[in-house]
């Protein structure tokens, strides 16, 4: 194993189903010492990415490697990576114990490894209910509880937060920064851009499979550059007034108007010339989502325009 | 390899499907032995060519009637392979364990112990409502050695028919494939088309395993050579499940 590398290494790594390049051409390191946020739009390849990484699905071409080798020929793989993906399942007649003790003998780990992460999970009241009563969250607690029994050098986490209640969030929070602190690397997927905010060193951005950027949070939102906010009621007018002067315009959810390309002075001067009224104008750094959005393009819906929200 | 055998062990007893199977398969076999000693004798039984068990050879083949638990073991095997694919929990399973060809050999050593006692369960079964039988009756049963040695050979004909099924399950994927494949062959293909081409019974995967272990037969193959057809069933299923699993993405 290397000792020296990055915890995980994808080099070119391609997967194609027929016609369709699920992943393409795929090359990103995760440090040691660090969670690293993996994101993307809906099916731009990030669980399969995961799969690949861990052997569970072959790749058309490239390589993935997990501390230096590829993860089929990892020597004892429980103590090396946890992984916690969205397709790993549990028998709904079988109790939380029963399956991690399971999962103890298949990985070689000492059945008392069971009842430490149940109890670091927050399962222990759960340990002999069987899954079939759990919820979503505690299902995905009891993933979490798995990749944790071989104490791993190496998590890989797919949608970790997903269904966990605001206080299991912060557990995850707080475990996953610990967890980097000791040297640990964490490679976690999530669709909750502010949690990855929260939680993350740096960032992998994929979309329809190829890399469209990876590296630090900070590196990524200063480079999405900043936004300005406009608030009037003539939104649909002063909507068309700025892109006519060379502004890429999205309308946020509470109406308001998001716009990248002009000045704050500038949205000003457009919408003073147009005639139209101001409630708002602020220049604003950019967030992980704005980068997020500017980088994949995935813009949200906008809602529908009210016909009493347009102008005077 | 022996942690994963107790694994894929406990994987089956922490579920209620093998103690669901195991009543209907001794319920079965219980019905089928009580109706044959009740109709033996009669004109009935006759008729049927049910002989009344006079001696140690009549016990024996109403002990190699018990052979009918195989299915269920059938059943309860294609399940230690489909049934991880049906609730996903086969990723786990390789994220343990990468080397598919080991996780499927330790379902089939999972599969001998199983098989196994399910066939002495079957096995031993007759024996119990016959001695049962015969005591209200006031009779003595015709008890010997070769009885014990078939309840011995119907516990390997289910160890064969486990490990076989271990493998149709790893090949196949889909559970109501497997079982419904597993049950439409035990039940309906193989003694339709024995009875239409009494030759073919010989090569046929479970009836012609009966040889090995079970009720001689001029139609079946000697002893050694029907070892030999079983256990190259089982290599060549073993082969195509290997090849498919060590290909399949999960």
């Amino acid at each position: 194993m290397d000792a020296d590398g990055p915890a995980i290494e994808a080099r070119s790594l391609s997967k194609r189903y027929g016609p369709v390049a699920a992943v393409d051409a795929l090359s990103f390191a995760v440090p040691r010492g660090s969670v690293t946020g993996f994101l993307g739009p809906n099916g731009a390849g990030k669980t399969t990415t995961m799969r690949l990484m861990l052997g569970l699905a072959s790749p058309t071409s490239g390589t993935a490697t997990i501390l230096g080798v590829p993860y089929a020929k990892l020597d004892e793989p429980l103590r090396r990576v946890g992984a916690a993906l969205e397709i790993t399942g549990f028998h709904p007649g079988r109790t939380a114990h029963d399956h991690l003790r399971i999962t103890c003998l298949e990985g070689g780990l000492a059945e008392e490894r069971a009842d430490a992460v149940l109890a670091m999970t927050g399962m222990g009241g759960s340990a002999n209910a069987k899954v079939r009563t759990f919820s979503f969250g505690m299902r995905q607690r009891l993933a979490l509880a798995t990749a944790l029994l071989g104490e791993p050098a190496v998590l890989i986490l797919d949608e970790p937060a997903n269904g966990l209640d605001p206080a299991g969030v912060a557990w995850l929070r707080g475990f996953l920064r610990r967890y980097a602190s000791a040297g640990g690397a964490v490679l976690m997927s999530s669709h909750i851009l502010a949690e990855v905010a929260e939680v993350a060193d740096r960032v992998v951005v994929i979309d329809r499979g190829r890399l469209v950027r990876q590296g630090s949070v900070a590196e990524l939102t200063a480079a999405a550059g900043e936004r300005v906010i406009a608030r009037s009621p003539s939104v649909a007018a002063l909507r068309t007034a700025l892109e006519r002067a060379g502004a890429v315009v999205a309308e946020e959810p509470n109406g308001s108007l998001a716009i990248r390309n002009l000045s704050a002075e500038r949205v000003g001067e457009v919408a003073a010339a147009e005639g139209l009224v101001l409630h708002e104008l602020r220049g604003e750094t950019s967030s992980l989502e704005d980068a997020f959005l500017a980088l994949t393009g995935d813009v949200p819906p906008v809602p529908p325009a009210r016909p009493d929200a347009e102008g005077p | 390899m022996i942690r994963l055998v107790h694994a894929e062990l406990v994987k089956v007893r922490t579920t209620r499907l093998w103690l669901g199977l195991l009543i209907g398969a001794v319920a079965l076999d219980a019905v089928g032995v009580i109706a044959t000693l009740a109709i033996a004798g009669t004109a009935e039984g006759a008729r049927a060519n049910i002989r009344p068990v006079t001696t140690v050879e009549d016990l024996q083949m109403l002990v190699w009637g018990g052979a009918v638990i195989g299915l269920f073991t059938a059943v309860l095997a294609a399940t230690m392979s489909t049934g991880e694919y049906r609730y996903g929990t086969a990723a786990g399973t390789y994220l343990a364990t990468p080397s598919r060809g080991r996780v499927l050999a330790s379902k089939m050593g999972a599969a001998i112990p199983i098989g196994f006692a399910a066939g002495l369960i079957g096995g031993a079964l007759p024996v119990i409502i016959a001695a049962a039988w015969f005591a209200v009756k006031g009779d003595a049963l015709p008890f010997g050695l070769p009885v014990l040695t078939a309840i011995l050979e119907v516990g390997l004909q289910c160890t064969y028919v486990a490990v076989l099924s271990v493998c149709v399950g790893g090949a196949l994927r889909s559970q109501v494939v497997a079982i419904l494949g597993l049950l439409g062959w035990g039940l309906v293909v193989e003694p339709l088309a024995t009875a239409l081409v009494p030759s073919l019974k010989r090569w046929a995967p479970f009836s012609g395993a009966q040889d090995a272990f079970g009720a001689p037969d001029p139609l079946l193959f000697g002893h050694l050579a029907a070892f030999g057809l079983m256990l190259s069933y089982v290599a060549a299923v073993w082969y195509v499940a290997y090849w498919i699993e060590g290909r399949r993405d999960v």
